[in-house]
C-alpha cells in the first residue's frame, strides 16, 4: 500500500527532512519511504523504488512530498500521519524559543536578570562577558577559545564586584536548582559542588542524587581556573559563595590536581569555611587535603559517597569496591575472561566525557603501565592520529577533544563517531574489553544509548563471528529524572549485551578485573 | 520597530541591492535563514555559524526568523542602507556590515601545489568521516554502497566529465540539467554536488592559468540548465555557483587547497564544509573532490 502527502510550494529545512526520512523508515510495516521536493529526478527515483503513483503526477519542483510504502493501508496512513506530526513537532519546539538580539534588550525584558549563559564564537565571548560584568550579571561562559589573559582579566573584574564567571569552556552548572547547559535533573539538597570539570561535576551530582541526597548549588569554574596563570580566582569565589549559602552544609571540590601553590590557597580557604569539605583532585596527592582536616576522595564516585556520608554525620571511608559486592564482581569478571580467545588482552575506553576518560585512565594506569590516548597521562603514551588511526594496546579516547569536534557537535550531542569506533574496534583480535560512558541529562543527545547499544550489539556480533568474545562495559552518568531516564538508558545498553556498572569508577575497575583474569 | 544589524554581506548582493531598490517579498522562512525574492533574484538573510553564502548577509544571533511575524509572501522594501519589513515591524540595517567578496575573482594568488595528491587524500578522509546514508559520497568513496540517488546519477558523471573536458557548453549544460534536482534535501543533493563541482572547477582553472573567459561561460551554461530542473531556492544557489560565487567555507577550503597552507587548516576547512546543512556539505565536498580529480589536466592524484 502506497500513500503520499503533498504540500504545494512548501519548504522544509534539510535537517528536518533527513530526520523525517530516517524516522519514517523505522515505523512498523513501512518498507520504503521517500521525502523530497517534486523535481523530475526525485519523481524518477520514486518510480525506481516503486513509490510512484498517479497522485504524484503534476507536482512540481517547488512542491514537497512524502511517499511511504507499507504492508497495510492502516500502517501507510499511520506513517503519513506521523510525518505530519514530526514536521509540526519541530516547529512547535522552535516556537518555545526566544532570543533577544542584544544584551540590553534582554535586560529590558526583565531588569532583575542577573545571570547570563554565553555561547558565542570565542573571539566575541570575552567582550560580551565583560559587558555582563559591567551590568552586574553573573556569567556562565560556555564558549571556548578565550585567551588566558582575557580569562584572568574577566575573572579579576568579576571577583572585584562579587560576581561569578563560570568558564570559559564551562559546560555544567546548577544554580538555584536550575540546570544550565549540560546538567542533570538532580534533587535539591545540601551539598554544594565547586567544579573545574564538566562531566566530573555531572558524575558527582548524579551519584549524589542516586544516593538519595541532593545538591544546593553546582558552580563550574572552567578547566583552566586552577592553573597558575588564573590562580583559582573563581574556585575561591565559588567557595566563598558556598560558605555564605545557608542551604549548603557540605562542600565538594572537583578538579584535576591544581598548581601546587593554588592548591594550598584553595585548601586553606576550604578549611577556614568550617563546613565539612570533600576534595576530589583527581589523581592528586590526598595528603595535602587530609593534613588540613579535609576529606580527600580518590574517585568521583568516592567523592559523592564521602559527601553524602559527611552530610549524614557518618565517618567517610574510601569506596574502592563494587556495589554488587566483591565476590559477584570477581565471578562476573571470571565469566567474561573465560570466554575470551587467545590474544585478546587489551582494554579500549571510548568516552564522550573528558573527565570520565581521565578518571578511568588514572584508576587503571598503575596496573596497566601504559594507556595510549589523545589525552595521555604520560607524554610517551600520546596516540598518533587518534581519530583516523588504529588503537594501540590499551587505548582510551576522549571523543570530546578538539581533534574529534572540529566541524561537528560535541559527542554528548552527536555520539555517532564514538559508535563507529566501537564497531570498528571489534575487528581487532587483541581487543578484549570495550569501556564506554553514556552521559544523559539536559544538553545531551535525546537518546545516546540507542546509537551506542546498536554499535555494541554489532561489535559483539562481529567478534563472535570471528570466534572471540568482547566484554562491553558501560556506565551511565545521569539520574532517573533526566529526560532520557537513567533506568531506560541502562536497560537499552543491557539489552545490547553490555554490562552496565553504577559508576564510571566501577566500570573501569571491572575492566581491570577482567584483564587480570585473562592473565 | 525591532532592529537588527547585518555583520557581513556578500559584495555582489550589496551591489545588486543598491542597483535594485524597491519592493521585494519574503520567499521562505526558516529558523536561521530568511529568503527574499527581489527583482534580481533570491537572496538570504542568515544567522549562525555556517558562514556567509553568495547573495546573503549575516546577522548576529537573533530570535529565530520563524518567530517573527513575517511569513512567506509578505512584502518588504529595499532601501539605501536597510531592508524594511513593515508588516513585521522589523528592519535590518546593512550600513557598517563587512562586505565580503565570495567570487573566484577575489582569489588573487592560487597554485597547484606539488603535494596536491596528498592534500586530496586529506579531503577524502574528511568526506569519509562525514558521509551520510543518502548523500553523494558513494560517487567518491571507493566501495561505498550506492543509494537510489547515486545509482541514478553515476552514469551521468562520466558524461559531465567528458563534456567539461571538451569545453562542450551544450553537452555540459544538458548533463548538468539531467543531474539536478535529485536528492532528499531542500537543496537536492545533486544540486549541492553541482555547486561544489562548478566552484572547484573555477578555482582549479584559475590555478592552472585557464582563461576566465573560457571557464565562466561553461559553468554559467551548466548552472542555467540545471536551475530549470529544481526548486527556486536551489536554482538560485546553482546560478550563483555558475557565476563563480561560493559559500565562505567553500571559498576558504579551495583557497587552502590551492596554496601551500598547512594540512591542519585544510582538514579544518574541509570539516567545516562537510558540516553544512544536513548533507549539503558532504554533497558539495563530493562535487568539489570529483571536479578536481576530473579536470586536473593529466595530473594523477589517486
Amino acid at each position: 500500500m502506497i500513500k503520499h502527502q503533498i504540500k504545494k510550494n512548501s519548504y522544509f529545512d534539510s535537517v528536518s527532512l533527513m530526520i523525517l526520512s530516517r524516522e519514517l523508515k523505522k515505523l512498523p510495516g513501512v518498507s520504503e519511504a521517500l521525502v523530497g521536493m517534486g523535481t523530475e529526478l526525485n519523481l524518477e527515483i520514486a518510480h525506481n523504488v516503486g513509490l510512484f503513483t498517479e497522485e504524484l503526477t503534476g507536482i512540481g519542483a517547488n512542491d514537497f512530498f512524502v511517499s511511504v510504502q507499507a504492508e497495510t493501508e492502516a500502517q501507510a496512513t499511520a506513517a503519513i500521519a506521523e510525518a505530519e506530526v514530526l514536521l509540526n513537532k519541530k516547529n512547535e519546539s522552535k516556537a518555545a524559543l526566544y532570543f533577544p538580539p542584544t544584551l540590553d534588550k534582554a535586560i529590558s525584558l526583565d531588569a532583575k536578570l542577573n545571570m547570563a549563559v554565553i555561547s558565542v564564537p570565542g573571539a566575541h565571548a570575552a567582550d560580551l562577558a565583560q559587558s555582563c560584568i559591567d551590568r552586574n550579571i553573573h556569567v556562565m561562559l560556555f564558549s571556548d577559545n578565550v585567551t588566558v589573559e582575557e580569562e584572568r582579566t574577566l575573572k579579576e573584574n568579576a571577583a572585584a564586584k562579587g560576581l561569578m564567571v563560570m568558564g570559559p569552556d564551562c559546560g555544567t552548572a546548577i544554580v538555584n536548582h536550575v540546570p544550565l547547559a549540560f546538567a542533570n535533573v538532580v534533587r535539591a539538597g545540601a551539598i554544594g559542588v565547586c567544579a573545574a570539570s564538566g562531566t566530573g561535576a555531572q558524575e558527582v551530582s548524579s551519584l549524589i542524587d542516586q544516593l538519595g541526597e541532593g545538591v544546593s548549588q553546582l558552580l563550574g569554574t572552567g578547566g583552566r581556573d586552577l592553573k597558575k596563570e588564573i590562580g583559582g580566582i573563581m574556585m575561591k569565589q565559588a567557595l566563598a559563595a558556598m560558605a555564605e549559602d545557608e542551604a549548603t552544609r557540605v562542600i565538594l571540590l572537583v578538579s584535576k590536581p591544581p598548581a601546587k601553590e593554588i592548591a594550598a590557597q584553595i585548601l586553606a580557604q576550604a578549611k577556614d569555611i568550617g563546613k565539612p569539605c570533600v576534595v576530589c583532585f583527581l589523581g592528586g596527592d590526598r595528603a595535602d587535603a587530609e593534613a588540613l582536616g579535609l576529606t580527600a576522595a580518590i574517585s568521583l564516585e568516592d567523592a559523592a559517597h564521602k559527601a553524602v556520608a559527611l552530610l549524614c554525620g557518618e565517618t567517610p571511608a574510601d569506596f574502592t569496591g563494587f556495589a554488587m559486592g566483591e565476590d559477584a564482581a570477581n565471578a562476573l569478571a571470571a565469566r567474561e575472561a573465560a570466554q575470551m580467545a587467545q590474544g585478546q588482552r587489551y582494554v579500549r575506553g571510548f568516552y564522550t566525557g573528558g573527565t570520565l576518560c581521565d578518571e578511568s585512565m588514572k584508576l587503571l594506569l598503575p596496573s596497566l603501565g601504559h594507556i595510549y590516548s589523545n589525552i595521555p597521562l604520560q607524554a610517551a603514551d600520546k596516540l598518533a592520529d587518534a581519530k583516523g588511526g588504529e588503537s594501540r594496546e590499551h587505548t582510551f579516547l576522549d571523543f570530546g577533544d578538539d581533534e574529534f569536534t572540529v566541524g561537528r557537535p560535541h559527542p554528548m550531542i552527536d555520539p555517532s563517531l564514538r559508535a563507529e569506533r566501537v564497531r570498528r574496534e571489534a575487528n581487532d583480535p587483541a581487543c578484549a574489553v570495550l569501556l564506554c560512558d553514556c552521559v544523559i541529562g539536559y544538553g545531551s543527545h535525546p537518546d545516546p544509548a540507542a546509537d551506542l547499544a546498536e554499535a555494541i550489539a554489532a561489535a559483539k556480533a562481529t567478534a563472535s563471528a570471528a570466534g572471540r568474545h568482547l566484554a562491553c562495559i558501560c556506565a551511565v552518568c545521569g539520574t532517573e529524572g533526566d529526560p532520557q531516564s537513567l533506568t531506560r538508558t541502562q536497560k537499552t545498553l543491557e539489552s545490547a549485551g553490555a554490562i552496565v556498572m553504577p559508576s564510571n569508577a566501577q566500570a573501569a575497575r571491572l575492566a581491570l578485573l577482567i584483564t587480570e583474569k585473562i592473565g | 520597530m525591532r532592529e537588527a544589524q547585518a555583520r557581513k554581506i556578500c559584495t555582489r548582493l550589496l551591489a545588486y541591492l543598491q542597483l535594485y531598490p524597491g519592493r521585494a517579498r519574503v520567499h521562505s522562512v526558516f529558523p536561521r535563514a530568511l529568503n527574499i525574492e527581489a527583482r534580481f533574484g533570491i537572496f538570504s538573510v542568515l544567522q549562525g555559524e555556517g558562514g556567509l553564502r553568495p547573495f546573503s548577509c549575516e546577522t548576529g544571533p537573533l530570535m529565530p526568523f520563524t518567530e517573527l511575524p513575517c511569513k512567506a509572501g509578505e512584502e518588504l522594501r529595499i532601501l539605501d542602507n536597510c531592508i524594511e519589513f513593515p508588516a513585521s515591524d522589523w528592519v535590518l540595517r546593512l550600513s557598517g556590515a563587512q562586505a565580503v567578496d565570495l567570487s573566484v575573482d577575489a582569489i588573487l594568488h592560487s597554485i597547484v601545489p606539488v603535494d596536491l595528491p596528498l592534500r586530496m587524500r586529506y579531503l577524502l578522509r574528511v568526506l569519509t568521516e562525514h558521509a551520510q546514508s543518502e548523500d553523494m559520497t558513494p560517487l567518491v568513496i571507493a566501495g561505498a554502497a550506492d543509494n537510489p540517488y547515486t545509482t541514478l546519477l553515476r552514469p551521468r558523471i562520466e558524461e559531465l566529465r567528458a563534456a567539461v573536458d571538451e569545453q562542450d557548453l551544450r553537452a555540459a549544460a544538458e548533463t548538468a540539467g539531467a543531474m539536478s534536482g535529485c536528492g532528499m534535501g531542500l537543496t537536492p543533493a545533486s544540486d549541492d554536488f553541482l555547486c561544489g563541482y562548478m566552484s572547484a572547477y573555477a578555482v582549479l582553472s584559475k590555478a592552472l592559468g585557464r582563461r576566465r573567459e573560457r571557464v565562466l561561460p561553461l559553468t554559467r551554461a551548466m548552472a542555467g540548465e540545471a536551475a530549470k530542473h529544481t526548486n527556486d531556492l536551489s536554482a538560485a544557489f546553482l546560478l550563483q555557483s555558475g557565476e563563480g560565487l561560493m559559500a565562505e567555507p567553500v571559498f576558504a577550503l579551495l583557497l587552502a587547497l590551492f596554496s601551500d597552507a598547512p594540512y591542519q587548516s585544510l582538514t579544518m576547512h574541509a570539516a567545516r564544509v562537510a558540516a553544512l546543512g544536513a548533507s549539503s556539505g558532504t554533497d558539495m565536498l563530493s562535487g568539489l573532490y570529483l571536479s578536481i580529480r576530473h579536470h586536473l589536466g593529466g595530473i594523477e592524484i589517486d
